[in-house]
């Protein structure tokens, strides 16, 4: 196969593509409208008093990130939410950029940035300047990897034949690589630090009843 | 001479809607409407084939939502009357058309088809259409797959891990519940992926998924037969891609068959058009005027203008564009065999709900191109694992995070407008992990139903739908109530197990009402 031959069935792949079904049956079945029967309302909770920073992925060039600070945490770090910055950053195995910084105002909010960066592990971190310009980070999120709209060749790709009895073996030696080397074992280490945070100030709501 | 290969696939799935507190409630006849219109047709048509010996291949995911209310007794009982009625109108529409020859014809095609809907439930499904499922299935014609456990949209999900590995190991349980085997493959949630979900998914079993045909051209690096051939991740799993082409001829409302002028019009239904007193008995009790499944007309010219259907007609178009289905694909297939050094395969992915409900005709158009497929033997239809049986080796790429929703990627599912459910779904996922790990030893046995209903809470309020139906605005109202109860719900339920005390009849409600997964157990999440 050349590479005309390459080119060709990848436009093939893609015509008409960029995503949608155009019709979802889900939609179709629920095209009546009507008011609900009345019946309770249901309280939700407005503020779930832990801290806590989520970065999610919308799109090529979008992505979603919301917090919750609590005034007790701000207070241990003797910084409030005018003096709060968030950095988005982007991580590699041995460097980190920054992407984008916003100020934080409130306790509880959310923001929408628009970051191009493909195929990249994505990380937003919260804190605040001190006296000396360094910023301190109180708060990370969670990492994702953004997506990717570039046609990419190797030279070197890899073909491999699974049936029922590789495919445990090839699992085993992929999860082992991935644990020291790949980005994959850069994103469960930085999660766990994720979740020691937030598991920590939740766990105390559950001692404390609340 | 066989040139090349054919995956149809379709997605079976409605959001876990139970409300045993009224008689009649409208949005569970979102799934009276798909068993009438879509699943049992299907089914008839599957039985047909086998029937007349003619050999076919089908992968149809069976969600656990939908399989639960299936098998849910309550709504087993209420489809039945539903069905009951059905014929009621029936005759009754007879009597009132009789007089205009066109439109009796119509009202006796829908007398037959009730009566041949309710026989063959009763009869052949022994009042259980997942009976059918498992039928074909152990004839080896039909792969059945899973989905998310409750349809959550996995890559806005993942921040929890465990929120993940439950939607998917709850999945695999409900689904050998139902039929008795693992599950080989699963239907994504809105085929929605993102980096390191194939890990998930091997430790769980499964073997292969499908992404949309950018998911593959985009990865990692890309996947050079393109959608033509299957990828293997890192991981071992197969994916398969959809074919755009073969997906337009169905999907698109403009240039797919279900436009034709011959076909059964969607949206005229004497649920609108009959005077309210006539009508009344058969919409929605509160007055509120819904689809009956009555149509008389065919789609042609404007809404107030529309022809009257004609039932041959209609059949004869299926028949037609089924044989130019097989022929566009022969011809596609002929093309890229060209380009490859092997022979093509076409994966060609649906929501199984358009065949049917929205393409009335679309069971009878697939049963022609299985007919035709049968008789001229150049293209096989096949299930992903006996192709994999066949072609095991696969280039490995890293596919790209991606969905099959409107502009390919999340935006569907978290907007302004639904992005407030993401908090309440991080922390219900993370405050169940705890309360997993804190009670891995409980005993009591009703602080055991109290954290099995929490996790159920959880899973229902993850449902992809509600975010969906959000962004589009169609039951936005229902969707809305539905997310503020399952949080609601979780965050009364999440007080009682911390505080130790347990509201023993507000317990048993919510089993009774919220009952999907009856023998989930809570430590699934540890």
């Amino acid at each position: 196969m050349n590479e005309n031959d390459r080119r060709h069935l990848l436009e093939e792949s893609l015509s008409e593509a960029g995503g949608s079904s155009g019709i979802h049956s889900t939609q179709l079945l629920t095209d009546e409208i009507r008011v609900l029967p009345a019946g309770v309302e249901y309280e939700i909770p407005n503020r779930y008093h832990i801290n806590m920073l989520v970065c999610l992925p919308v799109n090529l060039e979008t992505s979603f990130v919301y917090w919750e600070v609590t005034s007790e945490f701000l207070a241990h770090y003797h910084t409030a939410t005018g003096q709060l910055k968030t950095k988005v950053f982007s991580l590699h195995e041995t460097k980190e950029f920054e992407l984008e910084e916003f100020s934080v105002s409130t306790e509880l909010g959310r923001y929408y940035l628009h970051i191009k960066a493909a195929m990249q592990q994505i990380q937003a971190r919260m804190g605040f300047y001190d006296e000396n310009g360094d910023f301190m980070v109180i708060l990370v999120s969670n990492i994702f990897c953004t997506s990717n709209a570039h046609i990419e060749f190797s030279e070197n790709e890899v073909w491999m034949n699974v049936d029922e009895n590789t495919r445990e073996i090839i699992r085993a030696s992929v999860h082992k690589e991935s644990e020291n080397l790949s980005s994959m074992g850069l994103y469960e280490e930085k999660n766990m630090e994720f979740f020691t945070l937030c598991s920590l100030s939740s766990g105390d709501l559950i001692k404390r009843g609340q | 001479m066989q040139k090349g290969y054919w995956i149809p696939v379709l997605h079976s799935h409605l959001p876990f809607v139970k409300h045993p507190e009224y008689d009649y409630f409208l949005e569970e006849h979102w799934l009276f409407e798909a068993i009438s219109e879509c699943y049992i047709p299907l089914l008839m048509q599957m039985r047909r084939l086998e029937e007349e010996g003619t050999d076919f291949r089908l992968t149809v995911s069976v969600t656990p939502p939908l399989a639960e209310m299936l098998d849910d007794g309550n709504l087993r009982e209420k489809y039945a009357l539903h069905l009951d009625k059905q014929i009621e109108l029936a005759n009754k529409e007879i009597l009132r058309v009789k007089d205009d020859p066109a439109y009796r014809d119509v009202a006796h095609f829908y007398h037959e088809r009730y009566h041949a809907l309710q026989e063959f439930y009763h009869g052949f499904l022994g009042s259980n259409v997942l009976n059918g499922y498992r039928h074909f299935a152990r004839l080896g014609k039909l792969e059945i797959i899973t989905c998310g456990a409750t349809h959550g949209f996995l890559p806005l999900l993942f921040v929890s891990t465990k929120a993940v590995e439950v939607q998917i190991k709850v999945a695999v349980a409900t689904h050998k519940k139902h039929f008795g085997t693992p599950p080989n493959g699963i239907w994504l949630p809105e085929c929605a992926y993102y980096d390191g979900l194939d890990r998930v998914l091997a430790d769980n079993g499964i073997k292969f998924f499908f992404m949309d045909s950018h998911g593959l051209v985009y990865a990692k690096p890309t996947a050079r037969l393109g959608v033509f051939a299957p990828v293997y991740t890192p991981e071992g799993v197969a994916v398969f891609g959809r074919d755009p082409e073969s997906s337009k001829k169905v999907w698109s409302s403009k240039e797919g068959y279900p436009g034709d002028v011959h076909y059964r019009d969607f949206y005229r239904d004497i649920g609108y058009d009959l005077p309210f007193d006539d009508i009344a008995p058969y919409i929605s009790p509160d007055g509120v005027r819904v689809f009956t499944g009555f149509k008389y007309h065919r789609v042609s010219g404007d809404l107030n203008v529309k022809e009257v259907y004609d039932r041959n007609a209609a059949l004869l178009k299926a028949k037609e564009h089924a044989e130019n289905f097989h022929f566009e694909r022969e011809k596609q297939i002929d093309h890229l065999a060209s380009y490859m050094d092997r022979a093509p395969m076409i994966v060609s992915p649906y929501d199984a709900e358009l065949f049917g409900h929205w393409w009335f005709e679309g069971p009878d158009f697939l049963y022609h191109l299985f007919k035709t497929i049968d008789e001229h033997k150049v293209i096989r239809a096949i299930t992903p694992m006996e192709y994999l049986k066949l072609h095991n080796k696969n280039q490995v790429v890293t596919p790209a995070p991606s969905s099959w929703g409107d502009k390919g990627y999340f935006d569907v599912w978290l907007n302004s407008g639904n992005d407030w459910i993401y908090r309440h779904l991080h922390v219900m996922a993370m405050r169940m992990e705890e309360l997993a790990n804190a009670y891995t030893k409980e005993r009591n046995h009703l602080k055991i139903r109290v954290l099995n209903q929490l996790l159920r809470e959880l899973l229902l309020a993850q449902s992809s739908d509600w975010a969906f139906l959000m962004t589009t605005q169609t039951a936005m109202e229902y969707s809305i109530r539905r997310t503020k109860e399952h949080i609601a719900n979780f965050t009364r339920l999440y007080e009682m197990v911390t505080t130790d005390m347990i509201d023993t009849g507000y317990l048993e409600w919510l089993e009774h009402k919220n009952s999907i997964f009856a023998g989930v157990d809570y430590r699934i999440f540890a």
